[in-house]
Parts: structure tokens; sequence; C-alpha cells
């Protein structure tokens, strides 16, 4: 009879850890169509086991527990709130995606990689080319986009193109500092920097293009609609691939180190023709 | 009506409430609508005042939203003056999240005035914009962040202008409404009212007296009605109003023929009385002047004297029988009499009346039928009302025509008769007297039938007396139609007597009058003479004893009756006056018949025999009625034709 209760109580406790057994655990933000896009993605070029876990749904998700209990082999955060909670978990590697603070984190975690939100500089410098500006104003905030601004003025002198940059530490200053752009820029290009642009700010930028009649080029395609003449979006669906290759290589045995962050590979180039119309402005070559 | 009360009069009329209440509801109605229209009025357009406050600061605070995040002072001043530019704002202020001032324009003092209206306008970020995040996922953001707030304060100077121009034009249009109002219900109530106004016109006349007033109606409601009603009641009342002005009218004319009656009465006691005396003192004076005649020779120079006295007593005694005649109590005889024959018998005696100038015609009807009358009296008719046609006409050329004739009357005729006392109707032969001379006013035609009233200088006023007295005694009737300068003519009419024949057949009346040249005729036996005044039983006892009687006296009807009881075997005739004390001749005349049935009375008076009617209670009329002043030869023909019904 002892022997029977032991047993019992031994399948209890291992069945639904065998039945629960999966590679990748993936924490989802929040449900949006965003996210779901890129999960979409994700499972596309992906056959690994995963368990997704949409956070909002929850009061509160007590990871640590489920990594223990789960034994994923990695964690797949998608946007910012599920890196914050997948970083409570530091010796399980961690790829994220749609998420702004990447870069900022990857230095103090070693398992983390992922892509990031920023369109590679030489596409973004090669969009201000084909629409033929030489001065391209920028409002960022060293800390969060310092390391990205290095890349593209990289890029940028290479076509002769003049990055006029604003440093900014938070948001208040931006509106001051574009002033300091009056005249002086042939573009305005905003960064998914969350210091340089927020909801307050947004609409200086568009105002202020609008009153040099400069064209601004932005990073989402929400902001065509609200006076930008270029947008490099991303595609989400490829971002998702692109992760689920990250994933694969990890799960593969290449060590998490050994992976870098990586900027998105498609990107969706898009404008707001009554703007450019307004402007006089045309894209030329491959912009697009 | 004077002002006041005319004034009074309408306040109190009900055309008045009914206009006061409208009026006054009219009035509350348009001074409620105004009340409401100018609160209505104030409240929206401080409710505009409001929203475009609202709306202004709203627009101020999207267009500082941006330097208010950025804490741009000198930015947010630049607009918040701009904003203090528009009219009546007086204070712009513009504060961050902490309530720290950004900026202000305008006077502290100004927005804890009194009449000042704000409106403050939180500003947070633009929900159209994004986050990075935000955009990354698309759009979603959860929460807006507070970036300060705006505060617009304005004056209400032009809301209190438009208010009291508001207020201005509503109290105008009110008035006017009310005006238009009180004048329309005005009119209506005039319209409504008037046949009530009418009606009480109408009633206020019936109850003043005026019953031929009508109320005219032109409506059929129940003011029309209830005037149909008062026309009905003043109908009635006018004719109760004349049934009782005639009925007042008919007293008076009963009242007047009673008094009439009363003073024909009194005239006739006092006529009566009088005559009688006088009768008394003629009959003993002409019996003395007539027994000393007969005692005198024809020859005698006294004769001549003693004819003079008889005339003026004769004449004394025909003035006593115009008064009887006049009070209707004269002595008279009726008999079947002939208008056509008196007139033609005296148209001699007629002429002589009418002056020279003047012609008399005569038109008289062949078939005249004959009336019961005195044909004495008749003639005197006659004379009186040709002499007065004749002086109407003086000596100027005229025409006096004498008619008679024949006419069926009926009570309405006769109504019109100038005697108090009307005939039955019937037929009646009539005498007309028409004259073209200078007529008669009305007041004149009132005054002719009074004692002793003359137009002429020379007139005893006695002729239209005595006619009305002839007219009353024989039942008849009197019409006069005149006209100043045109003429008069009188109409007498006389009931045709019942036993009448036409005048061709009938036969001569002969008149039983007396006949003063018939001799003397010797009677014996015994005669009783009752006389109470002395004089007059001595006369009358010497003129009964020359007609050969013997005689015994009584001086009153109780010593008749006593010494007629004591001689009744033997008492051939009775002579009586008539009035006497204690018992008149009637009563002892009476007890007498009672005594000896066959009794020769003749009664003595100056009245005529109608008034022995119903006074004989035996039945038995009179043998003889002899009038006083009588003469010897008047009495022995009575005594005669007394004696001779005995034998």
């Amino acid at each position: 009879m002892r022997y029977l209760v032991s047993l019992i109580l031994a399948l209890a406790t291992l069945l639904p850890s065998l039945a629960q057994a999966y590679d990748v655990l993936v924490l989802q933000s929040r449900r949006d169509q965003a996210y779901d896009e890129v999960l979409k993605g994700f499972r596309a070029d992906s056959a690994v086991s995963r368990r997704v876990i949409v956070l909002s749904d929850y009061a509160e998700v007590d990871i640590v527990r489920i990594v223990r209990e789960d034994r994923p082999t990695l964690i797949l955060a998608v946007g910012d709130a599920a890196l914050t909670v997948a970083r409570k978990v530091p010796q399980t590697p961690v790829v994220t995606v749609m998420s702004l603070g990447i870069h900022g984190r990857k230095a103090l975690h070693p398992n983390l990689t992922g892509i990031g939100m920023f369109v590679h500089p030489e596409r973004s410098i090669r969009m201000f080319q084909a629409m033929k500006t030489r001065r391209v104003g920028v409002i960022y905030n060293p800390a969060r986009s310092g390391w990205y601004l290095h890349l593209a003025r990289k890029a940028a002198e290479a076509t002769g193109i003049e990055l006029v940059t604003r440093e900014i530490s938070e948001p208040r200053e931006t509106i001051e500092r574009l002033s300091t752009l009056d005249r002086k820029v042939d573009a305005l290009w905003m960064l998914p920097d969350s210091t340089a642009v927020t909801r307050e700010t947004t609409e200086a930028y568009f105002r202020f293009g609008q009153d040099q009649a400069i064209p601004v080029v932005s990073f989402a395609g929400n902001y065509l609609g609200l006076g930008a003449a270029v947008v490099l979006e991303i595609d989400r669906i490829s971002l998702g691939r692109q992760a689920s290759a990250m994933v694969s290589a990890i799960l593969n045995g290449d060590p998490i180190g050994s992976i870098p962050l990586a900027f998105p590979k498609n990107i969706i180039p898009r404008s707001n023709p009554v703007v450019l119309k307004r402007l006089g402005q045309s894209v030329e070559g491959d912009g697009f | 009506m004077s002002p006041p009360e005319r004034s009074s009069s309408f306040r109190s009329s009900f055309q008045f409430k009914l206009f006061s209440i409208f009026s006054l509801l009219t009035f509350l109605i348009a001074c409620t609508l105004c009340f409401l229209y100018i609160v209505s009025v104030i409240q929206e357009k401080r409710l505009a005042a409001n929203e475009q406050l609202k709306l202004r600061t709203e627009q101020l605070g999207e267009s500082a939203r941006l330097p208010l995040y950025a804490g741009n002072r000198d930015l947010l001043r630049q607009l918040a003056e701009r904003a203090a530019q528009a009219p009546e704002i007086s204070a712009v202020v513009i504060n961050d999240p902490d309530g720290k001032l950004l900026a202000f324009v305008g006077s502290p003092d100004d927005s804890k005035s009194i009449g000042l209206i704000s409106q403050t306008v939180e500003v947070f970020s633009n929900p159209l914009t994004y986050s990075v995040d935000s955009s990354f996922t698309g759009g979603h953001e959860a929460s807006r962040t507070k970036i300060g707030t705006v505060r617009i304060v304005r004056g209400t100077a032009d809301l209190s202008a438009a208010v009291r121009n508001v207020i201005i034009f509503s109290v105008s249009i009110s008035f006017l409404f009310w005006l238009t109002v009180s004048l329309f219900c005005h009119i209506v109530l005039r319209q409504v009212t008037g046949s009530f106004n009418a009606l009480m016109k109408g009633i206020e006349a019936v109850h003043n007296g005026d019953f031929t007033s009508r109320i005219n109606i032109v409506t059929n409601d129940e003011p029309g009605r209830a005037a149909v009603a008062v026309n009905n009641l003043a109908t009635e009342l006018q004719q109760r109003s004349e049934e009782n002005s005639r009925l007042q009218e008919e007293r008076l004319n009963l009242e007047r023929q009673m008094l009439q009656t009363q003073k024909l009465e009194s005239l006739g006691v006092m006529a009566g009385g009088i005559a009688h005396d006088f009768n008394n003192l003629l009959q003993s004076i002409l019996g003395n002047i007539e027994l000393a005649s007969m005692g005198l020779a024809p020859s005698s120079k006294s004769q001549k004297y003693l004819a003079n006295a008889l005339n003026s007593g004769r004449h004394a005694a025909h003035l006593t029988s115009l008064m009887l005649t006049y009070v209707g109590v004269g002595f008279i005889t009726k008999e079947e009499v002939n208008l056509n024959h008196l007139v033609m018998d005296n148209t001699e005696m007629l002429n002589t009346v009418v002056l020279a100038g003047a012609s008399m015609k005569l038109s008289l009807s062949p078939e005249l039928p004959t009336i019961l009358a005195c044909e004495a009296q008749i003639q005197q008719v006659v004379m009186n009302l040709i002499t007065n046609a004749a002086e109407s006409i003086e000596e100027q050329p005229g025409i006096i025509k004498l008619t008679t004739g024949i006419q069926d009357c009926d009570q309405t005729f006769l109504a019109s008769s100038l005697l108090e006392e009307k005939p039955l109707p019937g037929r009646f032969a009539y005498l007309e007297v028409s004259d073209n001379g200078c007529g008669m006013s009305k007041e004149t035609i009132k005054l002719i039938f009074d004692p002793f009233f003359t137009t002429k200088f020379t007139g005893r006023g006695l002729g239209m007396s005595a006619v009305m007295g002839i007219m009353r005694t024989h039942r008849g009737a009197l019409f006069v139609e005149s006209k100043p300068g045109k003429g008069t003519t009188f109409r007498a009419l006389f009931p045709v007597s019942e036993s009448s024949l036409p005048a061709t057949d009938q036969e001569q009346v002969t008149s039983a009058s007396v006949i003063d040249t018939m001799p003397l005729t010797t009677h014996s036996g015994l005669a009783l003479v009752v006389d109470d005044e002395k004089s007059v039983l001595k006369v009358c006892t010497k003129m009964v004893k020359l007609c050969g009687f013997r005689v015994i006296t009584a001086h009153d009807g109780v010593d008749a009756v006593a010494k007629f009881r004591e001689h009744s075997d033997d008492i051939a005739v009775v002579l009586m006056d008539l009035t006497m004390p204690n018992m008149d001749g009637i009563a002892a005349m009476n007890e007498i018949y009672n005594i000896r049935p066959d009794t020769k009375v003749i009664l003595a008076s100056g009245f005529n025999e109608e008034e022995l009617g119903g006074r004989t209670t035996t039945g038995q009329a009179p043998s003889g009625l002899i009038r006083k002043p009588y003469s010897m030869n008047l009495l022995e023909a009575e005594l005669s034709r007394v004696m001779q019904q005995a034998e």
C-alpha cells in the first residue's frame, strides 16, 4: 500500500511536468495586434515547442516559478514589459523583440540578445539621399540613442549628408531644442528615442516640419496621419521570422553571447503623398 | 347723466369688468412671457458667452500645449496677450500642472469681481499623438498626461448691454402686445356686450316708465332672448299703462260728470227752491193783480197799470222757467213733435232773429219721424241756436243753414256728445244749425254751457245753458264743430218716439196747453185748496171760488189729508201745492187716493211732471198739473178739464 501511494504521488507530481515541457517561453507584454503579427512570423518559421503567456492577462506573473517548473530553454520577450519580466531570470537566455531598451540592457545582461527597433542607419540615410536632403536634423537622448547616432553619422558622412543633431536629456527640452533647428535643416529625422519622442513632443516635430516646410521622416506608420512625409516601418511578421531564426540558432547550440543585437532586416518604406505634394518633395532612386 | 355718473356707471358695467379682467390677465401673461423671455435670453447669452469663452480657452489650451509643456513663459505670455486682445477678455491665466503661474495678462482683481465669467481648461497631452512605444504597437495609449491649465476671464459689459436691449425690446413688444390684445378685447367685448347694454338700456327705460321704447334685437343669444322678454313686458306694461290712463280718464270723466251732476243737482235744488218761492210770490202777485183787474171796470185807468204789472210778473215767471229748464226740472209736457213742422211754423219768427246781410237756408228731411218732446222747449232750442249763429255772423254777409234729418247712432258716436249723460244708441231725429261766422276756439267750446258765460256784451249767458238743460231733459245729444274764422255747426239729436209716424201721416197734435182766452165756466161743489204760503192760499182760494166752487183750505199736506178725511164725500176737487213742509203734495195725494181713489187732484208746481215718477205709491197720477204762477183762465181751464174727466 505504501508503495502504491508513493507511486500515485510520483505520477501526480511528474506527469504534469512532462505534459508542459517546452523549449521557448513566450512572454507577450499585452494583447496587441503588433505583437500578434510578430508572433505570427515567429510561429511561421519555427517548430519549437513554446508556451505563450500574455502578461496583461494576469495581475502578477511569477516568472521565476514558471521558469523553475517549466525549465524552458530560452525566453522570447515581446515588448519592453515582457523584457523587464524576463530579466528576473538572468540564467535563462532571452531573445527580445519590439523592445526599445534592448541596447541599454545588453551590456548588463549577457544572456540577452534580440532585434532592435532602430532601422539600420544606412537604410535611413539612403532614404534621405533619395529625398535629396542635405541637412537632416535629429533630436536624441545620448543615453538612449547615442550608439545609433554614432552609426548614423558615419553612414551620413559617407553619403555627404549632414546630421544636425541636438541632444536632450528630458522630453521638455525637445521643443526648445527643436526651435534651435530653425532654418538649419532640410529634413527632420525622428528616432525611436523615448526621450526625444513622447506624446507631448510628437506634435512639435510635425508643427516644426510644417512651419519650416521640410519633410519629417519617422519610424512608424501612425505618424503619416499626423504629418510625417515618409516612414521606415519595421515589417513585424518579418521581425518574427528573424526572431525565430535567432531562437533556432540558440536552440541549435549557438551560444547566445555570440549572437549580437540585430537591426530589423525587412523595412517597409511608406509615405504620405499629400504631404510630399505640399512640400514639393519626391523620393527618387532606391529610397523605397 | 353727468360725467361722474357716467364714469361710475361705466365702471360698474359688465363690459368694464370683463375688460378689466382680460386686460389684467393679458398684462400678467405679457409680463410673464416677457420675464421668461428675458430670463431665457439672459441665460442663453450667458451660456453662449460661456461656451464661446470655453472654446476660446480650449483653443488657447491647444495653442499653448507645446509651450506649456516646454515651460516657455515668453511664448505663453505672447499667447495670453493675443488671447486677451479679444473683446471683453479681462484676464488670461496659464498655470503648470502644479499650479505655478506661467503667464498672466490682466488685472488680478478682475478675476474676483462680480459679473465676470471665467473658464478654466486643463491641458492634456495630445490624444492624437503617440509615444514611441505606442507608435510601434498600434497607437493605444492608456493615460493622458496633464500639462497645465489655462483660464480666461471675461467681463459681462457686452452681455449687460445686450440684455438691456433685449429688455427694452421685450418690454416694448409686450406693451404693444398688451395694447393690441386689450384693444381687440375692447372691440370684441363691445360687440359681445352690445346686446347686454341694449338690454340694460331697455330695462332702464322700462324702469323709468318709458314703455314705448323697444330694444333693438340683433342676436338670438341669451341677452337677445331676454330682450324679447323685456320687449314683451314693455308691451304689456304699455297696454296696462294705456288701460290705466284710459281708466284714469274715465274715472276723471266720471268724477267730472258726478261733479257736474252734483253741481246741477245743487243748482237744481237752489233753482227749484228759488223758483218755488218766486213762483209762490209771483202766484200771489199775479193772482192778486188779476183779481184786482177783474174787480175794476175794463175802462178803468188802473187797468193799464195792472196790465203792465201783469206782464212784468209773467216775464219774471219766464226767467224762473228758464232757470228751471237749465237744471232740467222745468215744467214741461212732452208730446209728439215733428221738427219739420216746428221749424216751418216758426220760420217767420226765426227770420226776425237773422240780422241784415245774413240769410237762412232750410234743408228739411221729408221722412222725418216725430219725437216725444216739449214743443215750446224745442222751439227755444232752435231759437237760441239761430240767435247764436246770427250773432256770430253779425252784420257781415253769411249763411245760416238749418237742417233736419235722421241718424242712426251707436254708442261710440254718442260718447262724443257734449252732454254728460249719454243717451242709449238708436235712431235719432236731428236738428242742425250751421253758420260761417266767427267760430269758436276749443277753450270757448268748453265754457259755452256754463251759466252766465257769454262772449257778447249784452248777453245774459243763459241761452246755451238752457239748450243743454232742454237736451238733457229730452235725453238727447248735442254735438258741435267749430273753428275760429270758419264757422260753427251745432247738431241736436232727439230720440225718435216709439210711436212716431212720418210727418206726412201724423195728425196734428193739439196742445193741451193753456188757453188764456177761454171764458170762465161756473162749477159747483166743494174744493180743497192746499198751500203752505198764506198769500198764495188766499189768492188761489179766491180764484177757485170765482170758478164756482166752495172752498176749504189746508196749510200743509197733513192738514189737507185731515180735512179731506173729514169731507171726503163732499170734496169734488183738490188743488194742492206740490212742495210743502211736513207732508208734500205727492204724499198727501197718495193719502187722499188711499181714502178715496176717484178724487180729482190737481197739483200745482214749478217742476215738470216727470218729477212725480216713482213717487206715487198708489200707482195713480194726479188728475191735473198746473204750473205756477197760473192765471185765472189757466186754472179754470184745468179745473174744467179735470171735472170733465170726472163726468
